[in-house]
């Protein structure tokens, strides 16, 4: 039975799939490159959270980030399917079945270019997706040059309850240092450490950012001014465009920057 | 007149360790900081503000669960009982996770949910209190799995980010407790004092229900004085700490291993080694990993058995 599915599969993926490749995209950041590059049409399915261009919120959903539903992605016929991590459940039941599994995980800036052009040589929209990197690049190495606030010591809220931060090699703590920001928990050897109130006062940051889908910072700003004195800069970010490392990645770096340039620290 | 003397002696024994504590853990931290002369501003900040407060939550969170767990264990003539083996942790949690879903912003709201839950919880639980001891524990541990089987379908439904602080505050919590720390005292001491009032009928219960009603004991009365008071003590716990493992299971046997098992001595022990093992298990939670932390469920259990199981060894 099981191979019988197979066959048929291969059969069903073997007639179109001269044409081009029936892609789900199974993370948003996925989602985002493969619109960008211009496989957007080939995308098929994506999973909850894929909302970025308009166009790919119409897509069916197969899953959340932590959960693939079998019978709803085979259903959509993929040829290939772009994971974030090939353990997530339902990953190995796909390429049993015979979809193609790509995995994209980018954990440093420099990596978000990197598959943006291997996900171009993938679904064959290779020049396209070499365009996308290459201004991206250009954008990723004017940043360094417009920034003068050199090493502000930063506290990263990734959450206020309970109060985590981004340790060592996690992409936000990269994305700071492009920023020529000091991560002031960057030594942690974990990927979303939960601090306290202590150790963030022990650490002495002169700037907290709050990623808010809200923007609105003014709670978790009087928050840290009670703690942190009156001194302290809070500031916030939009973490679709920060936390995802696709290809607005850029959008959300400068933005942060402009807002820097905007503090003036008086000391 | 020599008993008399003895407990007092036992009080200021009780007292001194946890003063002696109390000392060293407001001292450590992210760096030492002598609680005599914090050398400026900042560390007098971290001193009373931060590290101060939470101590005290720790002392009377433990004590409370440590005598919810001992009164749990003569109510329900099982040794296994603990404070939330009728399932008012689970109810708590219930409650405390519906809140977050509602307003996610609101630490009040949580809190609120979680006493709420726990008294729902308490209410279904005393509906069975009739029943006998086993009859109470069997539909105790029912309602328990029926919260958690709610609980799973509440987290199901929450966006990724709740689930965060939904499973935070299912390890425990002491870091902001958003009831007032005179309150958690009061609390303390109030049902320390009703421990104490209740504790020879306690006694008499131990020995079985028809010698306890022969010494002249009302021992459907009693047990369900000691249901609401233990479910109450609870309840409180939980809405100031999230659920916190282990300490109402093995604090109540180990003053039993250490100071025989007369219910006066083993509440008076109870009340305040539950909250000396909680203090130091959650400094140890916010200082090991430092900068870091970890929950303090984990550290409570890591501290603990060593610990009982030693004496249970050395008791034989």
């Amino acid at each position: 039975m099981k191979r019988l599915c197979v066959l048929l599969l291969l059969l069903f993926s073997a007639f179109p799939a001269s044409a081009s490749e029936r892609i789900l995209a199974l993370a948003p950041h996925v989602c985002e490159m493969l619109f960008a590059i211009g496989a957007g049409d080939e995308v098929v399915g994506a999973v909850s959270y894929c909302d970025y261009p308009a166009a790919a919120k119409k897509l069916p959903r197969v899953g959340t980030y932590n959960r693939i539903n079998i019978e709803a992605a085979i259903a959509l016929r993929p040829t290939v399917a772009i994971v974030t991590d090939a353990a997530t459940p339902g990953v190995k039941k796909l390429s049993a079945l015979g979809v193609r599994i790509v995995r994209s995980h980018p954990e440093k800036v420099e990596e978000v270019l990197a598959d943006i052009r291997r996900l171009g040589e993938i679904t064959g929209h290779k020049q396209q997706a070499d365009q996308v990197a290459f201004a991206l690049q250009q954008r990723l190495d004017v940043l360094p040059a417009r920034t003068n606030q050199k090493k502000l010591r930063v506290f990263y809220e990734i959450w206020p309850d309970p109060l985590l931060t981004a340790g060592k090699n996690t992409f936000i703590h990269d994305v700071l240092k492009h920023l020529g920001l000091v991560n002031v928990f960057g030594a942690v050897q974990m990927e979303a450490p939960r601090v306290n109130v202590e150790s963030v006062l022990a650490a002495k940051p002169q700037l907290v950012i709050v990623p808010s889908e809200k923007r609105d910072v003014s709670v978790r700003s009087q928050y840290w001014k009670k703690w942190l004195g009156e001194d302290i800069q809070v500031i916030t970010v939009n973490p679709d465009l920060l936390h995802r490392s696709g290809p607005r990645l850029l959008d959300g770096m400068e933005a942060l920057d402009v807002q820097l340039q905007g503090l003036n620290f008086e000391k | 007149m020599r008993n008399k003397w003895n407990e007092q002696l036992f009080i200021a024994m009780f007292i001194a360790a946890v003063g002696g504590v109390v000392i060293v853990a407001l001292g450590l931290g992210e760096h030492w900081i002598s609680p005599w002369n914090p050398s400026n501003n900042m560390e007098s900040v971290i001193l009373w503000d931060i590290r101060w407060p939470r101590i005290l939550t720790a002392f009377a969170v433990g004590g409370l669960l440590a005598l919810a767990g001992a009164w749990f264990q003569v109510l329900l003539g099982n040794p296994l009982a603990e404070p939330y083996v009728l399932g008012v942790a689970g109810s708590a949690a219930v409650g405390a996770v519906s809140g977050m879903m509602i307003f996610p912003d609101s630490v009040w709201v949580t809190s609120m949910g979680a006493f709420i839950g726990a008294w729902v919880g308490i209410a279904a639980v005393l509906s069975f209190s009739h029943l006998g001891p086993t009859r109470l524990l069997l539909a105790g541990v029912v309602l328990a799995a029926l919260w958690g089987a709610v609980l799973m379908l509440l987290m199901a439904m929450l966006p990724e980010r709740g689930l965060m602080l939904a499973y935070a505050w299912m390890m425990g919590d002491l870091s902001h407790s958003s009831l007032p720390i005179w309150l958690l005292l009061l609390v303390w001491l109030g049902a320390l004092c009703c421990g104490l009032v209740l504790s020879q009928s306690l006694d008499k219960l131990l020995l079985g229900e028809r010698h306890a009603e022969a010494l002249g004991v009302d021992v459907s009365s009693l047990r369900k004085k000691l249901l609401l008071l233990a479910s109450a003590v609870t309840a409180v716990a939980v809405t100031a700490a999230g659920t916190i493992g282990f300490i109402g299971l093995v604090v109540p046997h180990l003053m039993r291993l250490l100071f025989g098992s007369l219910h006066k001595v083993v509440l008076l022990a109870s009340a305040f080694g539950g909250g000396l093992l909680l203090i130091i298990a959650d400094t140890a939670a916010r200082t090991v990993i430092s900068p870091a932390e970890l929950p303090v469920g984990v550290l409570t259990a890591v501290i603990g058995v060593p610990v009982f199981l030693w004496l249970l060894l050395r008791r034989r």
